[in-house]
């Protein structure tokens, strides 16, 4: 089911070329990257061959990457937008041009990560328009020999044990054979993140973020704590701040 | 008979009589001045709610004059009651020349602000002798209280910008100094590091607007901490809790870095041994409630008071602005609450409304 993308990389300052480049390179959503050092060598690139999507700098000399992204809308069919730039400021452009993701300068590779992982899914979303059946809302477990389901509402974490996930509920926890990345790919949608190599987090579970006094972060849930790499921090913050946003956390008092 | 009758020719439009009620004349100047807060040009497309049209008319109450105009140092002048023909001429002849000009019974006055012209008043028909002159001076003077507010209040705003802009230069040494001696032994590490250096940077020097959100503030504070526990080693160890309800709070920026910074740099980082920092960021019914403790060496309370009093030159100054930005927006109940003791911590509380109109983040 993977789509390997072809990505065209624009950006002015050579070095951040470079690694914006490398960066791409190495996911291996990515089947090929192409670097272009303005808007308007970037669009002949556009206009002789097919991309997948563009990861674009806002601040260039002459056309500035907005602009560019406005003659890209008028495209038949467009790439997917994402932006990679050094301010915050222009979020709210970048999203009015209908951008699927916003980097901030210096990308981490887990950021350019979550972005690419948007691009396969909208990319995959248009190429194959049945969606696809909901196959793990329950997962079949084994409990003293006989077979039983949890349901996916229950889990608050999923850990990755070798070649098995841990299951954790309020009620306990169940072992099931499965890669993790299996189970973050049926998972996403329903508000589960990757916050760790190890760990699938479901947002709405989250009670507290704490960090201890080494600068480790865990999320808190009443199922118990989950780390949370420093580099899947800002995702995790961003999916909460979306998610209390909506309400989906009542707090008061403690 | 009398020597008057209806159909004289000499006949006079009816004599407008000066309010002479103290206390009508008292307000009256009360309500010119507070008309002519915003300087002479006209702000309103409709007349009537235009503050400079407001004052002619009550000028022209005032001095029951037939008319009275207001001009600015360029333009049109605004007017009460029906413009006279020379008027036009007078203005421009003031405004060249600085000198009060008259035809008949219209007279220009210059309005003089601190010795600079500002503008010109008009007044047209009979009236107390040194009446125009009195209400030119007291115009002029409700024009340069106007500007002294104005510059007050950008100042005001200057100084609330300013303080949030600061950025330890010691800090950011020490910080790119420890990630330029991780890039060899430790080059991941410097790499992350520079990502949480480009975060703070870019939160401490954001332009957007006045007010951001808890999760973005909290964001950086992340940022910061990493930075300093790279910088300080094991000395520094930090515990941050912070509950996903208070995410979205809007707060102004920067009210949460420099406090943590404060414990970090006179809890921690001034002490040998190093010592410990909690943040912790929760709802409380309506309310979001932040506190930021450390274990230092704490304070006298009394010089805390006078600390926030902005009495206390030098060391609390990030406890001082940051009070009076909170006090500033939210109201004078929302200052910070500190809790302190010599040799007994520190312990920095502060509340901000969960929803307030008009505080919301860019």
């Amino acid at each position: 089911m993977t789509t390997r993308l072809r990505v065209l990389a624009v950006d002015d300052v050579a070095p951040a070329l470079a690694e914006l480049t490398r960066l791409l390179a190495a996911s291996p959503c990515v089947r090929e990257v192409v670097p272009a050092q303005d808007a308007l060598s970037a669009l002949k690139m556009l206009k002789d061959a097919t991309f997948d999507a563009v990861f674009l700098d806002i601040a260039m000399p002459g056309m500035d990457g907005l602009e560019l992204a406005g003659l890209l809308g008028r495209m038949a069919e467009p790439p997917e937008l994402v932006f990679v730039t050094a301010f915050e400021e222009h979020a709210v452009s970048a999203y009015g041009v209908g951008a699927v993701d916003y980097l901030l300068k210096p990308v981490a590779a887990e950021r350019l990560d979550a972005a690419l992982g948007r691009v396969v899914r909208i990319r995959g979303a248009a190429a194959a328009p049945a969606a696809a059946p909901d196959e793990l809302a329950a997962v079949s477990v084994e409990l003293g020999g006989r077979i039983r389901y949890v349901r996916r509402a229950d889990v608050r974490f999923a850990e990755a044990q070798g070649d098995y996930v841990r299951l954790h509920t309020r009620g306990g926890s169940h072992l099931v054979r499965m890669p993790l990345t299996r189970l973050e790919e049926h998972w996403t949608a329903f508000g589960y993140v990757r916050v760790h190599r190890s760990y699938l987090l479901s947002v709405p579970a989250v009670e507290e973020l704490r960090s201890d006094a080494g600068g480790q972060l865990f999320a808190h849930t009443d199922a118990g704590d989950v780390p949370v790499s420093r580099r899947h921090a800002r995702e995790l913050r961003d999916r909460l701040l979306e998610a209390a946003t909506r309400g989906d956390f009542v707090g008061g008092p403690r | 008979m009398t020597a008057t009758g209806s159909g004289t020719p000499l006949r006079r439009r009816p004599f407008r009589r000066p309010a002479g009620d103290p206390t009508t004349v008292l307000a009256a100047g009360v309500a010119i001045a507070a008309d002519l807060r915003g300087g002479l040009a006209p702000r309103a497309t409709d007349l009537g709610a235009d503050p400079v049209v407001r004052a002619t008319r009550r000028l022209r109450a005032l001095l029951g004059a037939d008319a009275v105009g207001l001009a600015d140092l360029h333009g049109d002048p605004a007017w009460a009651g029906r413009p006279p023909p020379d008027a036009a001429g007078l203005i421009d002849e003031v405004r060249r020349d600085g000198h009060r000009a008259a035809a008949g019974s219209v007279v220009a006055l210059p309005l003089l602000v601190r010795g600079e012209p500002a503008g010109v008043l008009v007044v047209a028909g009979e009236m107390a002798r040194g009446a125009a002159r009195r209400a030119a001076e007291w115009v002029a003077e409700a024009l340069e209280r106007g500007r002294l507010e104005a510059s007050a209040e950008a100042a005001e705003r200057a100084e609330l910008r300013a303080l949030r802009a600061e950025i330890s230069p010691h800090f950011v040494y020490n910080a790119l100094t420890t990630i330029g001696a991780f890039v060899d032994s430790d080059p991941d590490r410097a790499r992350d590091l520079i990502g949480d250096f480009a975060e703070y940077i870019r939160h401490s020097v954001a332009r957007r607007g006045d007010y951001t959100t808890v999760a973005s503030e909290f964001g950086a504070v992340e940022a910061y901490l990493a930075l300093a526990r790279a910088v300080l080693g094991d000395r520094l160890r930090v515990h941050v809790r912070i509950a996903p309800e208070v995410l979205p709070v809007a707060l102004p920026f920067l009210v949460l870095q420099p406090l943590v910074e404060n414990a970090v740099q006179h809890g921690v980082e001034r002490r040998e041994e190093g010592g410990s920092v909690q943040v912790s960021g929760e709802a409380q019914g309506t309310e979001c409630v932040i506190a930021i403790e450390d274990d230092g060496p704490g304070m006298d309370p009394e010089l805390a008071r006078a600390v926030l009093a902005g009495a206390a030159a030098g060391d609390g100054l990030a406890l001082t602005n940051v009070d009076r930005r909170l006090r500033a927006v939210y109201g004078p109940q929302y200052g910070l609450v500190v809790e302190t003791a010599v040799g007994a911590g520190t312990r920095v509380v502060m509340r901000v409304p969960r929803f307030q109109p008009g505080v919301v983040a860019s």
